[in-house]
Parts: structure tokens; sequence; C-alpha cells
């Protein structure tokens, strides 16, 4: 686990969080509140989705539309009229968290379902502790030897 | 009323008509609180009338309109394979460049659209396929979604009342009525559907339409689009339209063929699975077919089943009658029939209008019909039989309130909660109140114009 990793203000704009995807190759940065809690993620598919318009990302949406022009001015554009922003607002709320004692099978688990690092939270406080990423998992079972 | 072995008699001895009673003021009140799914909710007061002895199982099957269920599954198989062609969306997005992405232009093109479309196919599918478009239009243009949004779904209730397929209201008097048929509604309903759906857009350009500006890039943006790419498959297209065409013609010419509208429907529905799965291999023709049943709505569907039997309950223990017997005795001081007629047009066209704004008008339409039908047996047993024109005429009237009634609220037709829906998730919602402040006072007006039309033509 990370101890204290990199994390986004709910009152950061979508820019910080861009760059800071970008300058780390996260997936996802969690957000926090004021007092530490954790209050949703932002990934990169997230700021993928800014680019394109709205009704593309939305159930039952229009996911495929061809007859949209395909300049990347219009990508641009579309990322630059939310970049101030504030991230939490596009912050998605739906993520598999995980407590310090939780079993190593259903961490292996939620990653594998997750296709991402995974926040772990105190359940008591609901603050972030940390986080486990799929290499840390691997790193470790590749080097613990079994009794 | 249905025969004595359709019950097998009510547990304990209780009084049937208050059995039943309770059971259905129950399942209503549980669909108005729209806390559980109406499908189940029906299917369980559908349940309940059997297991408390109202009716019994064959009693139950009997009073099924299977010919509203096949009507109403064919035309749902028939949209979910034609809406693959992409040919909807290739009509919206044709319809805003036609008037050079000019916002007001679009609002208008696209309440025509989604009127006739609500006029063929179901108002829910239409707005399933207009609301995505819609938004993607105004986000584009950089013009809020709403006053769109909100023409759209007044235009689906009122291009949905035109004809006997467009609104589930229509669907269930056309079912259940013997003498009305596909183009008694061309003939009757919809000639005034036109005026009122230009008077329905003069105050939404008072309120919104006037003051809508897009900026010279934005509407360029919308321009750019291109409808062409929209069709995604010509030859499914070019298919679908076919059997669409055929069905519509089939409907027209249901009454002198002596076929009922759901065998039509299930037959064109048929036809272009068959069509459409030509010269594929069994296995990809099971998929595709399993896909194209998938897509019906069958909550729809178990609900109106479920709604059927709960009713047939309900008129089996009589309680039709004393409803139906009230409805005659709102005519006491008529004294002839073409008064009765009046009295009863009137009534029932405002009654349902404001039903239909409160409560969800299947549920109203499905109970009114028997309803009525009880109330005009009664009226010739008591010497004021109606002739089949004026019957009618009460049918138009129960048509116009309930289609343009779910206009008077965000909860009075299912279209409209579909396109809250959307917006909602792209994060405009549309408010209760904000809704009826100016839909109440548009229903309101339309249904006056409705009354207006009624009054004229037939009274």
């Amino acid at each position: 686990m990370t101890p204290r990793p990199v994390t986004l203000k709910t009152s950061d704009t979508v820019s910080k969080a861009a760059a800071l995807l970008y300058e780390h190759r996260f997936r996802s940065i969690p957000v926090i509140d004021s007092d530490g809690k954790m209050v949703g993620q932002f990934s990169v598919h997230g700021l993928l989705g800014l680019m394109v318009p709205k009704i593309a990302t939305m159930e039952k949406g229009l996911p495929r539309m061809p007859w949209v022009s395909d300049h990347v001015k219009d990508l641009q554009r579309r990322l630059k009229d939310c970049e101030d922003q504030p991230v939490e607002e596009f912050a998605d709320k739906d993520y598999i968290v995980l407590h310090p004692d939780t079993p190593l099978t259903r961490t292996v688990l939620g990653l594998y379902h997750s296709h991402d690092n995974l926040p772990v939270i105190d359940p008591e406080t609901d603050r972030l502790v940390g986080i486990i990423s799929y290499w840390d998992v691997v790193r470790h079972l590749l080097t613990e030897k079994s009794e | 009323m249905p025969p004595l072995s359709e019950s097998a008699g009510v547990i304990f001895g209780w009084d049937p008509l208050w059995v039943a009673g309770v059971v259905f003021v129950i399942t209503y009140a549980f669909i108005m609180s729209e806390k559980i799914n109406r499908a189940v909710i029906a299917m369980l007061g559908a349940a309940f009338m059997i297991f408390t002895g109202v009716i019994n199982q064959e009693g139950a099957i009997h009073g099924i309109d299977w010919n509203t269920i096949g009507l109403l599954t064919g035309m749902m198989a028939i949209v979910a394979i034609t809406r693959r062609s992409g040919v909807f969306q290739f009509l919206a997005i044709w319809s805003a460049k036609k008037v050079h992405a000019k916002p007001w232009g679009i609002l208008v093109m696209l309440c025509l659209v989604t009127a006739v479309l609500s006029a063929l196919l179901d108002n829910v599918t239409t707005v399933l396929l207009i609301a995505p478009v819609t938004l993607l239009i105004t986000e584009e243009l950089e013009v809020p979604p709403y006053p769109f949004l909100f023409a759209e779904i007044l235009f689906s209730n009122i291009g949905g009342t035109a004809t006997l397929i467009g609104d589930p209201p229509n669907i269930l008097i056309g079912s259940q009525v013997e003498s009305i048929t596909f183009n008694g509604f061309l003939v009757h309903v919809a000639p005034i559907i036109p005026l009122i759906g230009l008077v329905t857009l003069l105050p939404i350009w008072l309120i919104w339409g006037r003051k809508m500006v897009a900026t010279d890039e934005a509407r360029q943006r919308v321009m750019n689009f291109d409808p062409s790419k929209a069709i995604t498959d010509v030859l499914l297209l070019k298919k679908s339209l076919g059997v669409l065409t055929l069905v519509i013609v089939g409907f027209m010419l249901s009454h002198p063929l002596h076929l009922e509208p759901a065998t039509i429907a299930l037959f064109g529905a048929a036809l272009l699975l068959l069509l459409d799965n030509m010269s594929k291999d069994a296995e990809t023709t099971s998929e595709n077919v399993h896909h194209t049943f998938g897509e019906v709505e069958w909550v729809t569907i178990f609900f109106f089943i479920g709604l059927f039997v709960v009713v047939h309950g309900l008129e089996g223990a009589g309680a039709l009658d004393i409803l139906a017997a009230k409805v005659v005795g709102m005519t006491d001081s008529a004294t002839t029939t073409a008064e009765v007629t009046s009295v009863l047009a009137m009534t029932i066209l405002w009654v349902a209008a404001v039903a239909s704004a409160i409560v969800d008008n299947i549920p109203f339409v499905a109970t009114m019909i028997p309803t009525l039908q009880a109330a005009m047996e009664q009226l010739a047993l008591a010497g004021k039989a109606l002739s089949l024109e004026q019957q009618n005429t009460i049918w138009w009237s129960l048509s116009l309130g309930a289609c343009l009634g779910g206009n008077g609220s965000l909860i009075g037709a299912s279209a409209n909660l579909i396109v809250a829906g959307f917006a909602e998730r792209a994060g405009h919602p549309i408010r209760f109140l904000q809704f009826l402040k100016h839909g109440f006072i548009l229903m309101l007006m339309t249904v006056a114009i409705a009354a207006v039309y009624v009054w004229l033509r037939y009274l």
C-alpha cells in the first residue's frame, strides 16, 4: 500500500487534475474533502469523457455519433469549457473501496474488476489512508515465499 | 360482467364488491406512488384478484385484451429493428439543418418530427429516439435544452393523440371498442391535431423562442453534422420502411379486411424479422431474434396484462356498474340523446384531461372504457340509447382528454418521465413544479380547443 498518495481536493480544477494524471500516468486520483474523507475519484476515462458530447457517455445516450464533425478543436473546446470547474463535479462516485483489514483474495478480485488501483479507507472515519496498486500486490506475491 | 364460471367465490364469504374495490384502490395507489415498478404492482394486483376469489384464472385470462398486447408487442419489435438503421437520428439531424441550425427553427422542426413519429410509433419510443439527439444539438448550440425537451414532451402527447397506435389510451379505445377503427381516428381526431400543435407553439415562442440565440460558430457546428452518416444500414432502412408502410396501410384497411390491429402488427414484426435475418446463418439469426425480442418493453406489456385483470375483476364484482350508474346519473336532466351525448362528451373530455394529468392515463382509460360501455347499456335500458355516432363522440372525447391531459404534469404520461430522466442524467433536471407551471396551463388550452372542436363538429 502507498500511504499518503497523490490526491485532489474537491475545489481543485479539472485542468489541475488533468495535469496530475498526465504527470504521474495514473488511471485515477482520489478526490478528498477538507476533512480528508474520500468523496470520489477523477479518472483518465472521466477526462476523455469531457472531450466528447455529454450524451455520448450517458446511459441510453448516443454511443456512436458518426455524423458529428471530427475536428481536434472540437475535442479541445469541450475540455476547455470545463477546465476551470471544480473536479468534484466530475468525480466518479461509484468505485470499489478497501479497508485496512480487507482479505487479500478480495483485494485481488477488487483490482481485477476495477482495472485500477484501489483506495484504502478507514471504515470508522471514512478517511483515505492509502492506495493499493496492482503492482503492490503482484510484487508482494512474487517475492513472498510460500510456507 | 364476466360469467359466473369466472369466479370461484370470494374468500370468507366477503362481499366481492368490497374485496375487488380494495384490491383495485391499493393497486392504483401503488401505481401512482411510483415507489415500486408498475408492472410488478399490476401483476400483484391481478394475483390478489384471483387469490381472493374475485375471479379465477380462466376469468383473468378472459379479461386480458390480447389485441392491445399483440399490437404493442408487434410495434415495439418493428421499431426495435427499424431504429438500428439510424433513420430516426437522420430525421432529427436533417430537420435541424433544414432550418440552418437556428434554435427556434430547430425546436419547431424537432416538435414536428416528434409529433409525426409519435403518431406512427408509441410516444415512449419516440422520445427515447429524439431526446438524445436534442441534448446533443443543444449542447453543440450552447443553448439551454429545457424548452426543447418541454416542447417535445408536449408534442409527443399531441402527435400521439392523432392515431389509434399513437398513444396507449387510443390503443385501448381502438382495441376494446368495436366501432372504433384506425381510419376513424384519422377522420375524427387527427384533423384537430395540427391546430392544437400550432397554438401550443405560440406560448412556447413567447416564453422562450423569441429570446433564443446561438452564435454563428455554434450553429456552424450543427451545420457540420452529416445526417447521411446516421444511416448505418441502407438495406435495413429499406426493409424497415417497407414493412412500416405495409403495416400502416394494413391498419387503414383492417376494417374491410376484417383484421384486428394486433394481427397486422405481429405479422409486420414477423415479416421484418424474416427480412432482417435472410441470408444469415442459424446462430446469428437466433441471436438477432433474441436481441429484438429483448428490446420489447416487457414492463409495459406486463403492466397492461396485470391492469386488464385488475379492471376485469372490478367489473366482474359489479363495481363498474355502480360507477356507470353515477355517470348515467349525471345525465338525468338531459331529455334527449343529443343532450345526453353533450353532457357526457364534455364531462369525460375535461375529467379525463385533469385525471390524466394527475394519474397515469393508461389505468384511467382502462377503467373508463368498461365503465362507459356499462353506462351506455344502462342508458339504452332507460330508453336513451345513444346512436353509434353519439357513442363514438364520447370515445373521441375520452381519447382527446386522456392523451392531451398527459401534458398537464410531469407524471401525466410515461414519455414525460422518460424525457425527465434523460434531462436529469445530462445535468439539466426538469423539476415537477417547473413543468407543471407551463404544462398544466398549456394542457388546459389544448383541451379547450378540443372541446370547441367536439362541440362544433358533433354536438
